[in-house]
């Protein structure tokens, strides 16, 4: 089976064609509305915690910040299973469009990025005893940057797409 | 209505809906998500502390966090001015866009509040926190939530 082929057979399924057509709220839009509370549970707390190792509102302590980890940990995988939703709905627009793979490559990096703040930085046990190495600034810095490409990507889809299903 | 229309036929309006240029359109909208992302992100950090996450971060530092959410409300006054415009006779009486109206404004009085009455009392970490702090921390995340759900379903209930 080739790669459109694919794809087609994917939309035929009865889930992504329930997605895309029905006209419950609780189809495409719930979705979309799911992806837009999660990003803003995952990127939003992430912003707060990079800032914070950054050096704004340096009173604050940063090592029961790691509290804030659960919760963004909680949007990632909404966002996970909200995007594999939209991804079978319209397989098509996605793959066929390289912002899609800028968006995943970003999201991969930003994540690798959580996940070394939250071992490195927080497993740190003299956290808050000295000033934040310049390391961990660094990784703060392109966690945002990330992040930021990830939205920007991401959201620029809707308008990047050339293609909208496998055999249109 | 003529009002709306007018609205519409403005340069910005007009630019903002018709440019073919990425930086129109689609950057108003990639604007909207970046302060959203801002705002309910940090409100998400201030919210769950007043309701009891991470005790042992202190209230009063986190007062340095509103001029960030500030910020984040400043760039989608701007971009939802430029979207609402856009489309200003369609969007506009669309009881959705006007419930998240509501939200937002809600939302944003709460902020007033919990920054004036909580984070800026010298004594907020002296004292145990009162129930009327907690519930206005567990108010501004329902806000957001409900605005945010509003919204983003606009597009979809015209």
């Amino acid at each position: 089976m080739d790669f459109f082929a694919w794809l087609d057979w994917i939309e035929r399924t009865g889930f992504s064609t329930w997605l895309r057509e029905s006209p419950s709220l609780l189809a495409f839009p719930s979705v979309i509305v799911l992806h837009t509370v999660g990003l803003a549970f995952l990127v939003g707390t992430n912003i707060a915690v990079d800032l914070r190792i950054l050096g704004f509102a340096s009173r604050i302590p940063l090592a029961p910040m790691e509290r804030f980890f659960p919760v963004m940990w909680a949007g990632f995988w909404v966002n996970a299973a909200s995007g594999v939703a939209l991804l079978i709905a319209y397989p098509a627009k996605a793959f066929t469009d390289p912002v899609f793979y800028i968006k995943l490559l970003c999201i991969a990096l930003g994540v690798t990025s959580i996940r070394m703040i939250q071992k490195q930085v927080f497993g740190d046990p003299s956290l808050d005893a000295r000033a934040v190495p310049r390391k961990s600034k660094l990784l703060a810095g392109a966690s945002l940057f990330f992040w930021i490409g990830a939205i920007t990507a991401g959201r620029l889809l809707a308008y990047t797409a050339t293609r909208f299903m496998a055999y249109d | 209505m003529s009002f709306l229309l007018w609205l519409e036929s403005t340069g910005f309006g007009t630019f903002v809906r018709e440019s073919e240029s990425l930086f129109a359109y689609p950057t108003f909208i990639v604007l909207h998500t970046f302060g959203l992302s801002i705002v309910v992100g940090i409100s998400v950090v201030v919210g769950t502390r007043l309701m009891g996450l991470a005790p042992t971060i202190p209230l009063a530092p986190l007062n340095k966090l509103f001029p960030i959410m500030w910020f984040g409300f400043a760039i989608n006054l701007f971009s939802g001015s430029g979207l609402a415009a856009a489309a200003a006779s369609t969007t506009i009486p669309n009881p959705l866009f006007i419930a998240k109206i509501i939200f937002v404004l809600t939302a944003v009085a709460v902020m007033v509040v919990l920054q004036v009455k909580v984070f800026r009392d010298p004594e907020v970490d002296d004292k145990p926190l009162d129930t009327m702090s907690k519930a206005l921390g567990g108010s501004l995340l329902a806000l957001w939530l409900l605005a945010m759900i509003s919204g983003r379903l606009i597009t979809y209930i015209a």
